[in-house]
């Protein structure tokens, strides 16, 4: 798997820097390899960390679950006293957290204890919350299952953090690219159309990259 | 937040023994129009499940936690849910007051987006109108006056592109908000310096 997805990266990063040659044309004259080298680096970088972004996406939305997951595994186990009830009864609202709880509730319906089926599920939960929460529900006793959402705090403030640190990256990266692409094409004394629509060109691969990558917080935080 | 306080009440009514009907039409009885579809759905005889499907789907994930609660409530131990749920309410109070304190720092955020788009097209203006005769200075041989046309189309073309940029990352879809107030500052600024392009460029050489 890891090496298929290297092998993508490897083939974007290169169609992006064949791409990027193409648009802009010779434009930038002896700059140009050094710029489809970053390029290509980024995207390589952008297509390996995919997986990394999805399990860190949806760790948000199961940690906000684990809240609500672990009030009401306590109170159905206090309505019916019985661990695999509460299993049962259990629906929570992320899909994540709704697949593995259909694997926990289906190995329960084949006659698997409530604590072994949640340890063989919860391993792919992004979130310690909600494996938590899961967890709690199928061993201990109603009383300790507080979740008081600390896990779903800390990745808030993370990401508010973050999002801090890069936006005046964005703001520096839109503000100078088209003053310094103007000023090479003012003192490279590029006139014509064509050059100009080049430097356009250069200027939006810069500008999504960036975005791209300073936006990810925001993006998560909705 | 007035959603969950109402679903708050509704669950602090359930823990102190009212039913979840009785309670969804005390609370949400008197409240404004859509809300109160609430306490009339309950009296038509639809179970909370019905009644609250709006709250569950469309009032953010917060409320449709809290309101998920509710209906599970009503086919459970209703008490319990009511005692446990006003103190998951607080928990979720807290994220929406995050969120509604995230929500005015974005307001700032944007502000600051819109002074940034100006300032951005007052210097690609300036430097649209400036720049072919800064360029056409040479100490050797004079070069041929350069016609501003096409730097200026794309000054302002890249003017449009960093500030809808900026827009999309500061206000999402309103970035078409940050895209005027930049034309209309390099607009003004090109017409306010366009006298200094008609100077014509001299040969430095022959200056003592």
């Amino acid at each position: 798997m890891t090496w298929k997805l290297v092998a993508v990266g490897i083939v974007a990063a290169v169609g992006s820097g064949i791409l990027l040659q193409t648009a802009s044309g010779g434009v930038l004259g002896a700059g140009a390899p050094e710029l489809d080298l970053v390029v290509g680096v980024i995207v390589f970088y952008m297509v390996l960390s995919v997986p990394k972004r999805l399990v860190e996406a949806s760790s948000l939305s199961q940690s906000r679950e684990a809240s609500s997951l672990s009030v009401m595994a306590s109170v159905d186990f206090e309505a019916t006293h019985s661990r695999s009830r509460t299993m049962l009864m259990l629906m929570p609202t992320d899909s994540d957290v709704g697949h593995v709880l259909q694997r926990v509730k289906r190995s329960i319906l084949l006659g698997q204890s409530p604590s072994s089926a949640v340890d063989e599920s919860v391993g792919t939960l992004a979130s310690y919350s909600a494996a938590d929460a899961l967890r709690k529900a199928a061993v201990m006793s109603p009383d300790s299952m507080e979740e008081g959402g600390e896990e779903n705090r800390g990745i808030v403030n993370a990401l508010q953090l973050g999002e801090e640190s890069k936006l005046p990256l964005f703001m520096t990266v839109c503000f100078f690219t088209p003053i310094l692409l103007l000023l090479y094409a003012v003192f490279s004394r590029l006139q014509d159309p064509r050059s100009l629509a080049e430097l356009v060109g250069v200027q939006l691969v810069v500008l999504d990259l960036s975005f791209h990558f300073t936006s990810s917080e925001r993006r998560r935080l909705g | 937040m007035r959603v969950l306080l109402l679903l708050r009440k509704v669950l602090s009514e359930v823990g102190n023994g009212r039913g979840v009907a009785g309670a969804l039409v005390a609370v949400f009885r008197r409240t404004e129009t859509g809300l109160n579809e609430v306490a009339r759905a309950t009296l038509l005889g639809y179970p909370p499940v019905e009644s609250m499907r709006r709250l569950v789907h469309d009032e953010g994930p917060e409320v449709g936690m809290l309101a998920t609660l509710v209906v599970n409530g009503a086919r459970g131990d209703a008490r319990l849910v009511g005692r446990r749920g006003e103190r998951l309410s607080l928990t979720l109070e807290g994220w929406i007051k995050g969120r509604e304190s995230r929500q005015m720092e974005q307001k700032v955020i944007r502000f600051r987006g819109f002074i940034v788009s100006g300032v951005l097209g007052a210097v690609l203006g300036m430097v649209a109108s400036v720049g072919p005769l800064v360029g056409g200075l040479s100490f050797t041989t004079p070069l041929p006056p350069a016609d501003p046309f096409f730097i200026e189309a794309a000054a302002a073309a890249m003017a449009c592109l960093s500030s809808a940029m900026l827009g999309l990352f500061m206000s999402g879809r309103g970035f078409i908000v940050n895209v005027a107030p930049t034309l209309a500052v390099f607009a003004l600024v090109v017409v306010a310096v366009s006298p200094l392009t008609s100077i014509t460029p001299q040969n430095l050489w022959g200056i003592k």
